[in-house]
């Protein structure tokens, strides 16, 4: 039943539209009303992406909450009783469902705010039946300094279902009459625009574009910028603890820094190396506990849908629990994160890797072109994945796999650094039978790790006498349940190495990575 | 998509009045709400203001001839359609048997609406006939206002035993004392220590209110004129019930 709204901007020269509909239909004048309307995204702006507009409407002790596709004019409004940071709250409805399968486990963030004078008039048809809805809005928004920005007018027609006859008359003589055409405007767009505010471009895919004939280690060093950026994006929401994704976002940023330094240590100079290796392999180890304890609180759900009902019920006080650490190891890197040390960090790194030549170039590596030795360490890192994972068999302990599981990434992250040099045609597949792999390689690692976690948190909970019996008994299904699966999944590891390890995917792999030249450079 | 019927076999006892609140209530929190109004006094479409007329009478819709969205009306409520009734449903019962599995029709008719509604109203007539058997099949719960008299409550087991002749046990019955008059003492004991039937009535009871006598005078639902009302705070009370023991089955 989502109504579909026409919308139009009316122009400057269009005097006194409503009057003139007044005397045209029979329009009934409802007092007007202003409101605060907050537009919110998610900070990777996944709905704007989806063309929907999200906002929320303060009245009484509620939230007016709407969804508007601003590509078909789809519009669905739902109530909230807080703040809509979670669609959750609003899960019941249409409008939570659909929000929610959209922005995943992101949050809703806010992004502009902006003061609408509503005047709304309804058309009515026999009985005082109201057959069409025409709102007015005058927006507005206020900047910092208190000074305020008129924003564009605009005509809204809600239709009621079943009453088409008004709003193809109102349509028709807004056309007619005073030239006005459809339009499908991004209001959000007008509103930041008019702010000065750029809409959020943010996206946690790789994308740095380089020309294979760069020397190494001027690309290396657009890289790594492109990585330090992302990782200042994210400081503020893992600071502020909005959503998960943040610190996740920080983590691969400080782990593409890492690769690359560790696996070309050739193209940096040894004091480089020996000043930020440990220092990045710090920001990796202090983030680790808040991400593990993410990581156990987005998968709770999965948990308790493992066992059965009463069971996963009981293994809420482990929630309880899991979400009290989570919120002690958000402060604590909280503070990590604008401590001294890390802000030090990162402006040594930026000093780095904004000058822009070094004085004693520390190998042939450093000044040879990008794609030459893209290719070289390309190929020698899948060379080795590929022999690790021969050596594979049912029976290996599990530390194999595991290592397996870092070898796959080192290749993943070089292909995403160096994706560029190549036919994105040629080695998109191969990356997407990487990423398939590296898929049940991690899903393994998360349940071989996950019982062991696991018991350290009952530990916890029991020296903490947090510890039901009932919450033991369903902790220790869980982890029955995990060994369950971890055998399965090494099951699936097997069909999809097959699959990686194929032929054909292997001639394509030489074929891009193993130029001549790069053969000559090894 | 939650079916839940306004239903007793009694006129007068606040059917339409609770439809058109709880509808209210529950497009509030910002479900979809879609009311069908079964009764050819066309009650619900009056208080909504939208005519009683259906294009092609009831016998084209029922028999599949025409789509049940064409028939459907927005009201003037975010959330709220409604699809009319008109002196047409006066035959209804005979154009029900008169089609091919006649008892589970409406139950058809309504399935194609699943992913447009959360929840459907059923505004019934007050008889015990094909059209009671058709809510009966279609509904997840059947909302049954229950003046506190003793015929009230015979009238009630009736509709228990039906329940349970025609083995619709996954049918839930949620009874309510509806138009409690607290100054008369029959009332006041029976809502105080309601008899053992099998079923639970809800623990809200509507008192009898001149204000919701007016909702016909103002076409409104009865929080929008008079939202501080005790009748508007049992309402609200009622639909909370109600809502949470469907969610619980």
């Amino acid at each position: 039943m989502a109504a579909k709204i026409q919308q139009y901007t009316i122009p400057e020269t269009c005097v006194d539209l409503e009057s003139a509909l007044i005397r045209a239909f029979p329009l009934e004048r409802q007092s007007p009303q202003w409101l605060h309307r907050l537009y919110k995204d998610t900070f990777d702006g996944r709905l704007y992406q989806k063309k929907y507009l999200f906002w929320q409407e303060t009245r009484e002790s509620f939230y007016d909450v709407f969804v508007h596709n601003f590509k078909t004019g789809e519009r669905l409004q739902s109530t909230a009783c807080e703040d809509v940071v979670w669609p959750a709250v609003i899960e019941s409805s249409v409008l939570g469902r659909k929000i929610q399968a959209i922005t995943k486990i992101r949050a809703l963030m806010p992004q502009i705010s902006v003061s609408v004078k509503q005047h709304i008039l309804h058309y009515l048809g026999g009985d005082e039946k109201t057959q069409l809805r025409l709102i007015i809005e005058y927006s507005q928004l206020m900047r910092p300094d208190g000074s305020i920005i008129p924003l564009d007018k605009r005509l809204l027609l809600l239709p009621v279902r079943g009453y088409d006859k008004p709003l193809k008359a109102v349509a028709r003589y807004l056309e007619r009459v005073h030239g006005l055409r459809l339009s499908q405007d991004n209001p959000l767009l007008h509103a930041m625009s008019a702010a000065d505010q750029p809409l959020s471009r943010y996206s946690n895919t790789f994308q740095v574009g380089l020309d294979p004939e760069m020397p190494t280690d001027q690309a290396f060093k657009r890289i790594l910028l492109d990585c330090l950026e992302n990782m200042e994006k994210n400081e503020t929401g893992v600071i502020e603890g909005i959503d998960s994704e943040f610190l996740h976002d920080l983590r691969v940023s400080v782990r593409r820094t890492r690769a690359l330094l560790s696996q070309i240590p050739e193209a940096f100079p040894k004091k480089v190396l020996n000043q930020f290796e440990p220092s990045f392999a710090w920001v990796g180890k202090i983030t680790g506990p808040l991400r593990d304890l993410d990581v156990y609180l987005l998968k709770f759900n999965d948990y308790q849908q493992a066992l059965p009902v009463t069971e996963g019920e009981n293994l809420m006080p482990l929630k309880r629990f899991l979400t009290r650490q989570q919120k002690i190891e958000q402060k604590k890197l909280a503070r990590l994160l604008q401590s001294g040390r890390y802000q030090q960090l990162k402006s040594e790194w930026r000093t780095f890797l904004e000058k822009k030549d070094m004085k004693k170039p520390p190998s042939a590596v450093a000044l040879q072109t990008v794609k030459r030795t893209a290719d070289r360490y390309v190929w020698q890192a899948y060379k080795k994945l590929l022999k690790r994972g021969q050596v594979i068999s049912p029976e290996c302990p599990d530390k194999k796999l595991h290592r397996l599981r870092i070898n796959a990434k080192k290749v993943r992250y070089l292909l995403d650094f160096f994706q560029t040099l190549y036919p994105s045609a040629r080695i998109q597949p191969l990356m997407k039978q990487l990423k398939k792999l590296q898929d049940v390689l991690g899903d393994f690692q998360d349940l071989s790790v996950q019982a062991h976690t696991l018991q350290q948190f009952e530990s916890q909970m029991e020296a903490e006498r947090q510890l039901t019996p009932e919450t033991t008994h369903a902790i220790a299904l869980l982890i029955q349940h995990f060994d369950a699966r971890l055998e399965q999944q090494r099951g699936a590891f097997f069909n999809q190495f097959e699959q990686f390890s194929e032929a054909a995917h292997q001639v394509e792999s030489k074929a891009l990575f193993h130029s001549v030249e790069g053969e000559g450079a090894a | 998509m939650i079916i839940l019927a306004c239903y007793n076999i009694k006129g007068g006892v606040g059917k339409t009045t609770t439809t058109v609140n709880l509808a209210h209530l529950c497009a509030l929190e910002g479900a979809r709400v879609l009311v069908w109004d079964l009764d050819p006094q066309g009650a619900a479409s009056f208080y909504f203001r939208i005519k009683a007329k259906v294009k092609g009478g009831i016998k084209r819709l029922l028999s599949g001839h025409s789509s049940v969205r064409q028939h459907i009306k927005g009201t003037d409520y975010h959330n709220i359609d409604l699809i009319p009734a008109d002196f047409s449903y006066r035959h209804l019962d005979v154009i029900l048997e008169s089609l091919k599995k006649s008892k589970v029709r409406l139950k058809k008719l309504l399935k194609p609406l699943a992913d447009e509604y959360d929840y459907v109203f059923l505004d019934c007539p007050p008889s015990f006939s094909m059209v009671s058997e058709n809510v009966f099949y279609a509904s997840d719960a059947l909302i049954i206002p229950t003046i506190p008299t003793i015929l009230s409550l015979r009238t009630l087991e009736q509709i228990i035993r039906y329940r349970d002749k025609k083995a619709l046990k996954g049918t839930q019955l949620i009874p309510f004392f509806s138009m409690v008059d607290r100054r008369k003492t029959m009332h006041r004991m029976i809502v105080e220590m309601p008899p053992k039937l099998g079923v639970q009535f809800a623990e809200t009871d509507i008192p009898y209110a001149s204000d919701v006598e007016r909702m016909g005078f103002e076409r409104k639902p009865l929080i929008l004129f008079k939202p501080n009302v005790r009748a508007s705070e049992s309402y609200r009370h009622l639909w909370q019930e109600i809502k949470g023991r469907v969610d619980r089955g």
